[in-house]
């Protein structure tokens, strides 16, 4: 089922597509990105049966304008894969596929007041992150007024019993002069089956103080469950080449981990729980060059209940060369209360440049306190290293990269895998 | 209480409308896209490096890239994907808020390693803590019922 949805859907676009552009597009006002990725990699079981396995991936993207009506445009993306050679283990893996989007798109030509898409789309704004089968409809018109809603049915819900009963609408209204402040409420209401999944309330504000400050917030208020989700609070102070990013963040599990069914069962599990949890820390930031930067991080974990509080650390540097080359380290060290809840993590990369090709690496070392516990099979380190070359062609519409990955970790002995990816980008 | 909130959710958004008809302030409009130039929507970038710091129309010193942005940006994005929109096509956002995927973002786009994606190299191993001390950074991207399939056959 999932191949007709996705595979096929996005097969059959391409070649309406390829049909139709003589005739109806000019390569300006069609464009089609195809990436196709290959892997490849062998695995043995539990049981000792070997696997050999080579899923090909088909990512496939549209973008059309229609140049007889300014303002309206087609989007459409979707992916598909097949097995070449073993499944993944279960009978219906062989392929499956899912239309990611795929939307008509009407922004205002005049004074671009109002915009209005139909279809499947994700949207992201307030409280929701959301992929909706629907109508979305945006609008300035009423001035220092951004208002926003949406309705329809919620992708992410869709189980075997199908999507009766299955709906989503929301909203969200802010006021604000851009760059200045805004102040924002939103509304989500999800169903499932007939009956309330989710019903947010959710608020967040932007303020620009003195000295160029800006405080950012986010506050949401379960409706179901009767109680604070989330706030999620962040000032920017930005000094010179420095700059400050003290945050703090409150969740109370019972309210942010919805129990809705068909989640996974540690959600649901912590959800009842009644914990909470308080996390504040910083980032901050020092750029001594346009073409150098240092950040660091750090994350304090409070909880009400189940654990002793937790500190995460983050360094990390990198250099850049002509726009496109960037070599990096990191450090991290995440301290838990107990010996099995810490670690240190350190990784490199580079991506070097040297147009019309490129060279990558990437080495992952992370260090585990103790792995003498159940699921690390007695193993207490991990290893990750990968190393990739590519070139483009064509004035740079066909991108070929090829990548080689080891890994050596609790889970594998050697891993092996290599990817190909071939993206082609017609009308560019 | 359930009335209460909806009661000051409506009185708040009278509040923002009487606050909007007080206002007088020139409308600006985004542009639909940004130029494309230096494979600007698949780079971190620091938008400061060609719009400087002037804070209106747009503060674009807000949407600076800087090396954590992969895991800070929901705070400007949720309050308006217009600006994302300028440089990026859904389908990038997709690579991580995605419905169902197969391919954890830093696989399918293993080379571009500069982009700090989540869950780099083996993080089988690493998830069990990072999900202990703070589940509610799993649940945003695997807390749906579609989303978590990659979460259901080994945590049910």
């Amino acid at each position: 089922m999932k191949l007709h949805k996705g595979f096929t859907l996005g097969v059959t676009m391409l070649a309406a597509a390829l049909l139709l552009a003589p005739v109806t597009g000019s390569a300006a006002s069609l464009g089609i990105t195809s990436d196709t990725i290959v892997r490849l990699y062998e695995r043995d079981d539990n049981g000792g049966r070997q696997r050999s396995l080579l899923p090909v991936y088909e990512f496939l993207r549209l973008d059309y304008t229609a140049p007889k009506t300014p303002g309206l445009s087609l989007h459409a993306y979707g992916w598909g894969r097949v097995n070449l050679r073993d499944d993944f283990g279960n009978a219906d893996d062989t392929a499956d596929g899912e239309l990611l989007y795929a939307y008509l798109d009407y922004l205002d030509p005049k004074n671009r007041d109002y915009q209005v898409r139909l279809g499947r789309q994700y949207i992201f704004e307030g409280v929701t992150r959301e992929s909706v089968d629907g109508v979305y409809v945006k609008t300035d018109l009423v001035p220092t007024v951004t208002a926003s809603a949406y309705a329809g049915f919620p992708v992410n819900v869709e189980d075997v019993k199908g999507r009766g009963g299955d709906w989503i609408y929301g909203a969200r209204v802010a006021q604000g002069i851009p760059g200045r402040y805004d102040v924002a409420l939103a509304y989500k209401h999800t169903g499932n089956h007939g009956s309330t999944d989710e019903q947010f309330l959710g608020a967040d504000v932007t303020l620009l103080l003195p000295a160029s400050i800006t405080l950012l917030g986010h506050t949401t208020w379960n409706l179901v469950t009767g109680g604070w989700g989330e706030h999620s609070y962040e000032l920017r102070l930005p000094f010179k080449a420095f700059e400050l990013r003290p945050f703090y963040q409150r969740y109370r599990y019972e309210d942010f981990l919805n129990r809705r069914p068909g989640g996974s069962a540690p959600f649901r599990f912590m959800s009842q729980l009644g914990e909470k949890v308080d996390i504040a820390g910083t980032e901050a930031f020092w750029y001594p060059a346009e073409n150098m930067e240092f950040g660091a991080r750090y994350k304090h974990y409070e909880y009400d209940k189940r654990y002793g509080a937790a500190d995460m650390y983050t360094v990390l540097a990198a250099v850049r060369r002509k726009i496109f080359s960037e070599v990096g380290v990191e450090f991290g060290r995440v301290e838990g209360d107990i010996a099995q809840n810490r670690y240190y993590l350190g990784r490199a990369y580079v991506y070097w440049d040297i147009a019309p090709a490129f060279v990558t690496a990437d080495v992952v070392y992370v260090n585990y306190d103790d792995g003498n516990v159940y699921s690390m099979y007695g193993k207490d380190s991990a290893f990750f290293a990968s190393v990739g070359a590519g070139r483009k062609f064509l004035d740079k519409a066909l991108n070929v990269k090829l990548s080689l990955d080891y890994s050596q970790d609790p889970y594998f002995d050697k891993d092996y895998r290599g990817t190909l990816a071939v993206s082609y980008a017609f009308g560019k | 209480m359930k009335k209460g909130i909806i009661m000051a959710f409506l009185a708040a958004g009278l509040t923002v409308a009487l606050l909007a008809a007080c206002a007088s302030t020139p409308a600006y409009r985004l542009p639909a896209k940004h130029p494309n130039i230096y494979e600007l929507g698949d780079r971190r970038e620091f938008c400061t490096k060609c719009h400087g710091y002037k804070k209106t129309p747009v503060d674009f010193e807000r949407y600076n890239h800087t090396p954590l942005f992969t895991e800070s940006h929901r705070l400007v994005a949720y309050q308006d994907q217009r600006i994302c929109a300028l440089c990026h096509e859904q389908s990038f956002c997709n690579d991580c808020h995605v419905t169902q995927t197969e391919l954890k973002p830093s696989i399918k786009n293993q080379t571009e390693n500069y982009r700090r994606m989540q869950h780099r190299g083996e993080y089988l191993s690493r998830h069990r803590i990072d999900g202990r001390l703070d589940p509610t950074s799993c649940y945003r991207c695997h807390g749906n019922p579609q989303s978590s399939q990659t979460c259901r056959p080994c945590h049910g």
